[in-house]
C-alpha cells in the first residue's frame, strides 16, 4: 500500500462534475482530491476483501445474538421500536449496504473501527468518480471497485421482495451530497427496471384514517429508500407511525441496521469473537488496566464525540453534539500515516458481498467532514 | 437479515456479478443512460438514455460521447415546484414530521 503524489487532470472539477459529482469541494475546502492516489497489490485487495466478508457475516450473528439475549438496552433503543426490527429481520426485508471502516496499513490484517450500516455515504464517489479517474489517469489498471454493478444486480435480485407499487427514495432537503447519493442509488434501481420516485423525507405524509405513509399524490407507499438514521425516525414524534403502519412498509435500510448502525455492536462482536484478527479490543466499560484507548458515543457521525487517550493523557478530542446514550472504549489503534496524512480505508458490502473500497484521509488521527477522498488502483 | 437468505443472495449476486476487481471490464457501456440526477419533485417514469439531469440549478442532459465519454449539455435554469394534490384524503394526511432532526448524514461521509 503506497501513497503516490501526481498532479492533478487540468479542469479536474470541471471533470468530475460532468459525472454529477457537485460537491466535491466543501465550504473552499477540497473533498475530492486528486494530487495523490494509493496503490495496492492484489494480495492486499484480496485481504481487505475477505476481511470485509467476513466482518459481515460476523456482524449478522451478532445481530441474531443480540435478538436472542434481548440486549437492546445496551443500545439504548426503545423498547416500543424492537418489534419493528424484529420483524424486519424475520422477515428478510431488503439491506442494501453498508460500509465498514478499517484502518490497514498493507501489512497487518484490517481492524474494524466502526460499521456504517444504515446512512453510509461516499458511495457514488467510490463507485463512479474515482473509477472514471482510473480509466482516464491510470487507464487500463484495476480498481478495487465493483460498486455500481452489485448495486444494479442486488436491486435486480430484491425485486420480487419487493412490496406493490414504486420504490420511493428519500433525503433531507437541502444536502446536495445526501441528494446526490440517494439519486445515484435511484439510478441504479432505475437501471435494473424497478419503477421509483423520489420524494424528501420531511413530504412523506401520514393518513391517519388509513394508517398508512403516502406520497406527495396521496399514493400509498410500500417501499421506501431513506438516508436519514434509523434513529432519528424512531426518535421523532411521527416515527411512533412505523409502529402502527397498517402496510408494514418496506424501509431500507431496514430497521434491524439500527443495531449494526450503533458502536454498542463492537463490544459485543469482541465478546462474540475474542481476538478475532480484524476486530478491536472493545468494551462498555473502560477496562482498569487501560490508559490508551479511544472512547467513541455509541451513536455519532461525522466522527464527534471521539476522545483518543494515550498513557492517560488525551491527546485529541472532538467536539459534537453526541454522547449522551453513552460510549464504548475501544482499542487505540493509530491509522496509518502517509506523508502525514492518516488514511482510513471504506470498505462497501452491496447485498451482503464485499464490493469495492473507497479511502478518505485527514491530517488527524479522526476522520471529519474535512477528510478528502482520495482514489486508489491495484497493481 | 437471517442467515439463510444471506447465503442465498450471496450465491445470486456471486453468479450475477464480475470479479469484484471489475475496472477490466466495459463499466462505461453499462452506465450508457445515467449518472445522476440530482433532485427533484418532477415524477420519473422509464425514461432511458439519454437522461435528463435536474441538478439544483443547472439542468440539462447527459449522454456518453461515441467515444464512450460522459458528455453535459446544458439546457439552462428550472426551478421545480411539488405538486401536491388536495382531495378529501387530505383532510387526514399530515407532512412535515419525518426530518426534524435533519443534517446532512453526508456532511461527515457517516
Amino acid at each position: 500500500m503506497k501513497r503516490i503524489a501526481i498532479t492533478p487532470r487540468n479542469f479536474w472539477q470541471n471533470k468530475v462534475e460532468t459525472l454529477g459529482f457537485g460537491f466535491h469541494s466543501l465550504e473552499g475546502i477540497k473533498y475530492w482530491d486528486e494530487s495523490a492516489y494509493y496503490q495496492f497489490t492484489y494480495s492486499q485487495i484480496e485481504q481487505l476483501e475477505k476481511a470485509t466478508n467476513i466482518l459481515h457475516e460476523m456482524c449478522l450473528e451478532a445481530v441474531q445474538y443480540v435478538m436472542d439475549h434481548n440486549l437492546y438496552h445496551l443500545f439504548h433503543i426503545p423498547a416500543s421500536v424492537i418489534p419493528l426490527i424484529e420483524r424486519s429481520w424475520e422477515n428478510d426485508e431488503p439491506s442494501l449496504y453498508g460500509r465498514f471502516d478499517l484502518a490497514y496499513d498493507g501489512i497487518h490484517p484490517p481492524k474494524m473501527l466502526e460499521y456504517n450500516a444504515d446512512t453510509p455515504t461516499s458511495l457514488y464517489e467510490a463507485g463512479i468518480v474515482q473509477y472514471f479517474w482510473s480509466e482516464e489517469v491510470r487507464r487500463g489498471v484495476d480498481q478495487f471497485n465493483s460498486i455500481h454493478e452489485k448495486l444494479v444486480d442486488y436491486f435486480r435480485s430484491v425485486k420480487p421482495y419487493l412490496k406493490p407499487g414504486k420504490i420511493y427514495f428519500a433525503c433531507i432537503k437541502e444536502s446536495l451530497e445526501d441528494l446526490t447519493t440517494v439519486e445515484y442509488i435511484r439510478a441504479c434501481a432505475l437501471e435494473a427496471e424497478l419503477v421509483t420516485e423520489f420524494i424528501y423525507i420531511d413530504e412523506i405524509g401520514w393518513d391517519s384514517k388509513t394508517q398508512t405513509f403516502v406520497d406527495n399524490q396521496e399514493m400509498d407507499m410500500q417501499n421506501i429508500f431513506k438516508l436519514y438514521p434509523w434513529e432519528w425516525m424512531v426518535n421523532e414524534e411521527f416515527g411512533q407511525n412505523l409502529l402502527i403502519d397498517r402496510n408494514q412498509t418496506l424501509w431500507i435500510e431496514p430497521a434491524w441496521k439500527m443495531i449494526l448502525s450503533n458502536k454498542a455492536i463492537l463490544p459485543i462482536l469482541w465478546q462474540l469473537f475474542p481476538n478475532h484478527p480484524n476486530l478491536l479490543p472493545s468494551y462498555f466499560e473502560k477496562p482498569a488496566s487501560w490508559d490508551t484507548y479511544v472512547a467513541k458515543p455509541l451513536l455519532s457521525r461525522e466522527g464527534a464525540n471521539v476522545e483518543i487517550v494515550e498513557n492517560g493523557n488525551t491527546i485529541l478530542e472532538t467536539e459534537g453534539e453526541y454522547g449522551e446514550e453513552g460510549f464504548i472504549f475501544q482499542e487505540f489503534y493509530p491509522l496509518p500515516e502517509f506523508e502525514g496524512n492518516y488514511a482510513v480505508i471504506g470498505s462497501w458490502v452491496i447485498g451482503q458481498e464485499s464490493a469495492g473500497i473507497g479511502i478518505r484521509e485527514n491530517t488527524t488521527l479522526v476522520t471529519n467532514n474535512t477528510s478528502r477522498f482520495i482514489p486508489h488502483v491495484i497493481v | 437479515m437471517k442467515k439463510s437468505q444471506f447465503i442465498n443472495i450471496a450465491l445470486v449476486v456471486a453468479v450475477l456479478s464480475t470479479s469484484a476487481c471489475s475496472s477490466k471490464e466495459d463499466k462505461s457501456a453499462k452506465n450508457s443512460h445515467l449518472y445522476l440526477r440530482s433532485d427533484t419533485n418532477a415524477h420519473y417514469t422509464h425514461v432511458y438514455h439519454p437522461y435528463r439531469y435536474h441538478g439544483f440549478s443547472p439542468v440539462g442532459l447527459y449522454f456518453l460521447s461515441t467515444l464512450g465519454r460522459p458528455v453535459y449539455r446544458s439546457t439552462g435554469y428550472e426551478s421545480y415546484s411539488t405538486p401536491h394534490s388536495s382531495t378529501a384524503r387530505s383532510q387526514t394526511i399530515s407532512r412535515g414530521g419525518f426530518g426534524r432532526s435533519a443534517f446532512s448524514v453526508g456532511s461527515g461521509r457517516s
